[in-house]
């Protein structure tokens, strides 16, 4: 049994409620590498960076940080890349760096981790060493009830470079968590804490259950010494050559059928030929040479059972689409926002493929606009395909859901066939370009009747839905593979 | 008797200083680094004269050490050599006062001053003792000064353990080693052994530049380790530390000691209670007095640049002379909270102990030796900037006797080598003794600083009470 394993199954019999504290390092703990390394590159794209700036690093890189003074200094050094502006502008750089470069670092199991926390309804809080609008995007991205983090100084809206308090260094972090826990009744010796770093130590000891993930030389050495878990993951890493080679196969062989396709449907005029066998075939083919296996956990039953119905499901992965063609197969189409079909390429097969567009940006006639699906449910019998959270989420958390799909699955008088697919987002996370090889989870939850509902709970109907995909991931029995691989049920294995 | 019995003891019997005890050695020749050591005894009556003669005749030659001068080279370059004075005379070295005033332990501690100060004759064994009557309830005071290039703290502490008697009746039948054979060696001698040393270096030197070589095939490796230690070695050298307290700012040739014990279960429990050691404890305590200090007098700082020995020593090193390199820290006097310091300490001080270059004194020393000692004053001109250097040497954990009388107490004082206040600790028999030595330049208010310290211990000795069944924290006590 790995470390892994037991650490889900210490957390699961932990006390629940917010008096149990799950802390969080971020840099080296929940992502892999440096978040700072990507403010870096972005600052050395955009040629603001000085070469006093550049010289200043160096100078710290050959001496090392050991201190919580030479901490300090690194703070002072990265002093121009924020002194002068917006607290909002610099809020909106994190966001930005987060969605498109370190949500790709998350570490999948510190994700799980993550999520056993959660649902037991212990209070999550980042402690970060990192400035406060670094962590600001990650704490909301995993709705962390608090982010711990190095506090700039905030004068009318502007960062003026200087810092407030101690940096949240080495034994700073845990008078940081110490003062939290002392704020809000948090019970620290039943409470848990995750880092990888050497300076991490009088934090990690603040708690009763702390782990060292992936820990560098000097922790590892201590947490063997006291005896604390060591959790090693190591987020999968492939050769990225044959990784584009393996997406560009896929691409080629989806795109390429579809046109094959799409130019039969034409010659036929029937554009269900593409749909019908040109896709799924070609998109099949795509997700083997992709190294992209999909595994139907359970419910493979209701995928046809009750058809029309509304497939709705989770949307982690540019991923998704193909994994969801190839269980659903026929007689579907999906919903998309209307700037897809402006998508070269794509946009025009989809749209020969009978997509109903919407249009998002008109509010005030969102009823109206999902006629064309209703339609298409009700007298052509085609089944739809919603991504309720309107958007790829930027991790694995489940966002709210629209109601739409529902207003549809209602309106035509058909059932919600829920899809959770697990980890989609592993293979192929939100920013990243490349496919990693492996096997795509899946639960098909039964039909949900919609026969009884109102317009008016629409609302409640979606929320209702969204905690069966919340339960169904919860109760998803993992583990992660001893070689750091991606994580996968622990279905018929011991 | 068997002649293997009368052996002398395992104890500082190198023939030759060590790069480090060279440097301390050569300190002198700036007076404010000076680097005497002295340790002042208390013992519950006066010990018989003649048998403390007889103590010391025997000592002598149970630890040859003490009949040893330093002869150094003609230009005062590369390591002196020890050698047994054909003119060694206890007569010099062991000598008896009495209190002239009140009796008090504060004249007592005066008059330490004044001893201490006084400058060690370079052309005899370096070291002296002074017994010390006249003090009240009949008790008595030794008082043992020596040049630190002799031993370091651990080293006389192993010495001290095997010269004390462990009851108050004479043994019988203790070895009798004959007295050591006089060396006369002379000034060019050494050198002669110096070059001599030199050359047998030369293999090795050859040696390390061929491996310097062969390391190149692997420049990666390489330049990491080298960057590795590169950029340990500035702060192991106090290039980066943390600025002086202007409060403390000056600096003069002016020793004033003080003393303070506390039980060492009361550090023990405030160590426990904050996951940290009794030296973690020990530091918060002072630096907490600092805290207290520098508020009162109405100039709070943040940190303060503090050094701490390192012991170096391993077990097959020999028990004499300095195994010792300098760790250095930001004493944290600006962190209020008493458990938070302790902890931020224990981490500064595990970060010191890392340093990869923690030893390079040692390792450089060969070649740092051969420097005169006018210029190895400016590069050791480092530990002028520190405010505080404190270390910590277990005692002993048993009763000791010296001559009859019972030794309650051991206080150690350690030299001012540019250092506003040297802090030294040693636990004897359950109790621990510190003694501080403050420059009178630097703490202009003895008394208050005294206080401060007092306070600052206290507040983190409390941190013990919650550990302990009976709920009452120790608390440090100010002997004099």
């Amino acid at each position: 049994m790995s470390a892994f394993t037991d650490r889900l199954r210490e957390i699961r019999s932990a006390p629940t409620g917010k008096k149990i504290g799950a802390f969080f390092d971020y840099d080296g703990t929940l992502i892999e590498g440096f978040s700072a390394v990507a403010i870096t590159r972005a600052r050395v794209r955009s040629m603001e960076f000085g070469l006093g700036e550049l010289g200043d690093f160096l100078l710290i890189g050959l001496r090392g940080v050991k201190s919580e003074q030479d901490y300090a200094e690194v703070l002072e050094a990265t002093k121009p890349t924020f002194a002068g502006k917006t607290y909002a502008e610099m809020l909106e750089f994190g966001e930005h760096l987060f969605t498109h470069e370190t949500a790709a670092q998350l570490r999948p199991q510190m994700w799980q981790i993550l999520r056993a926390h959660r649902e037991m309804g212990h209070r999550i809080v980042i402690a970060s060493s990192a400035t406060r609008f670094q962590i600001e995007p990650i704490a909301q991205a995993i709705e962390a009830d608090h982010a711990l983090a190095t506090d700039v100084e905030v004068v009318d809206g502007i960062v003026t470079g200087k810092f407030l308090g101690r940096p949240l260094w080495g034994p700073g972090k845990a008078a940081a968590v110490r003062a939290l826990a002392r704020e809000h009744d948090v019970d620290l010796d039943a409470s848990f804490a995750y880092s990888d770093g050497n300076e991490d130590i009088p934090y990690l000891e603040s708690v009763g259950h702390p782990a060292a993930v992936s820990p560098r030389h000097g922790l590892r050495a201590e947490a063997e010494a006291r005896g604390w878990p060591i959790l090693d993951l190591r987020n999968p890493s492939y050769n990225r050559v044959a990784m584009a080679a393996r997406t560009g196969a896929f691409y080629g062989s989806f795109i390429g059928s579809a046109a094959l396709g799409f130019v039969g449907g034409l010659v036929r005029r029937d554009p269900n030929v593409l749909v019908e066998s040109a896709i799924p075939t070609g998109n099949d083919v795509g997700l083997a040479l992709a190294g992209v296996g999909v595994d139907v956990l359970d419910g493979e039953e209701y995928l046809t059972s009750d058809r029309p119905c509304v497939f709705v499901f989770n949307h982690q992965s540019k991923l998704d689409l193909p994994v969801i063609i190839h269980l659903v197969r026929r007689d579907a189409t999906g919903v998309a926002k209307k700037e897809v079909k402006r998508v070269p390429v794509l946009g025009q097969i989809l749209d020969a493929a009978g997509l109903v567009f919407i249009d998002r940006a008109d509010a005030g006639k969102a009823i109206e606009q999902l006629q064309p699906a209703v339609q298409k449910l009700r007298d052509e019998g085609v089944s739809l395909v919603v991504a309720p959270e309107g958007t790829r989420s930027s991790t694995p958390r489940i966002a709210p859901f629209k109601k739409g799909p529902f207003h549809i699955a209602m309106q035509a008088g058909v059932p919600v066939v829920p899809i959770v697919l697990r980890n989609t987002g592993e293979l192929m996370w939100r920013g990243s370009q490349l496919i990693k090889p492996g096997t795509v989870e899946v639960k098909v939850l039964p039909p949900v009747d919609t026969s009884d509902w109102r317009p008016e709970t629409a609302g409640e109907h979606a929320e209702e839905v969204r905690q069966m995909f919340l339960t169904a991931l919860a109760d998803w029995p993992v583990e992660s593979f001893e070689d750091g691989r991606m994580t996968r049920s622990m279905k018929g294995r011991p | 008797m068997s002649d293997h019995a009368d052996q002398p003891l395992d104890w500082a019997n190198e023939p030759h200083m060590s790069p480090v005890d060279a440097l301390m050695w050569r300190g002198d020749t700036d007076r404010r680094l000076r680097g005497t050591i002295s340790m002042l005894e208390i013992y519950d009556c006066v010990p018989d004269w003649d048998r403390l003669i007889a103590a010391h005749e025997w000592g002598s030659r149970m630890a040859p050490r003490f009949r040893q001068r330093v002869v150094d080279s003609p230009f005062g370059t590369g390591t002196p050599s020890w050698a047994v004075d054909p003119d060694f005379d206890l007569h010099y070295h062991v000598r008896r006062i009495r209190l002239a005033g009140d009796g008090s332990y504060r004249e007592l501690l005066s008059m330490c001053e004044q001893l201490a100060m006084t400058a060690l004759d370079p052309a005899r064994p370096p070291w002296e003792g002074t017994l010390i009557e006249g003090l009240p309830d009949g008790k008595a005071a030794y008082f043992l000064k020596a040049h630190h290039a002799l031993t370091d703290g651990l080293g006389a502490i192993l010495g001290l353990a095997q010269l004390h008697s462990t009851s108050r009746d004479p043994i019988p039948g203790k070895p009798q080693p004959p007295n050591p054979d006089p060396v006369n060696i002379s000034a060019l001698d050494v050198l002669g052994r110096q070059f001599g040393e030199e050359l047998q270096r030369l293999p090795h030197r050859v040696d390390t530049a061929f491996r310097g070589v062969l390391a190149l095939t692997r420049p990666r490796r390489a330049l990491s380790e080298a960057l590795r230690y590169g950029r340990s070695v500035p702060r192991v050298a106090g290039l980066v530390t943390a600025p002086g307290s202007p409060l403390l700012a000056e600096r003069s040739v002016s020793w004033r000691f003080t003393a303070f014990e506390v039980p060492f279960e009361d550090l023990k429990a405030a160590g426990k209670a904050a996951r940290a050691s009794v030296n973690d404890v020990y530091l918060a305590g002072l630096i907490g007095g600092f805290r207290f200090y520098h508020d009162k007098l109405g100039q709070p700082v943040e940190a303060i640049p503090v050094a701490i020995p390192i012991s170096v020593r391993r077990p097959e090193d020999p028990a004499g002379g300095n195994r010792i390199a300098v760790g250095r820290m930001a004493g944290p006097v600006g962190i209020a909270d008493p458990f938070e310091r302790v902890l931020t300490i224990r981490e500064q001080v595990r970060a010191a102990r890392t340093e990869p270059a923690v030893d390079i004194f040692n390792t450089l020393g060969s070649v740092l030796a051969w420097l005169p000692g006018q210029v190895l004053a400016q590069f050791s001109g480092a530990t002028t900037m520190n405010d505080l250097q404190a270390s910590n040497v277990p005692g002993i954990p048993w009763d000791t006797y010296v001559a009859g009388a019972k030794v309650e107490r051991m206080f150690p004082f350690g030299p001012l080598p540019g250092c506003a206040v040297m802090a030294t600790m040693i636990t004897h028999n359950g109790i621990a003794c510190l003694g501080v030595n403050q420059d009178g330049a630097s703490i202009t208010d003895v008394d208050l600083f005294s206080d401060c310290l007092v306070e600052g211990f206290n507040e983190v000795l409390a941190l013990g009470a919650e550990t302990r069944a009976d709920a009452m924290s120790g608390s440090l006590r100010r002997v004099v």
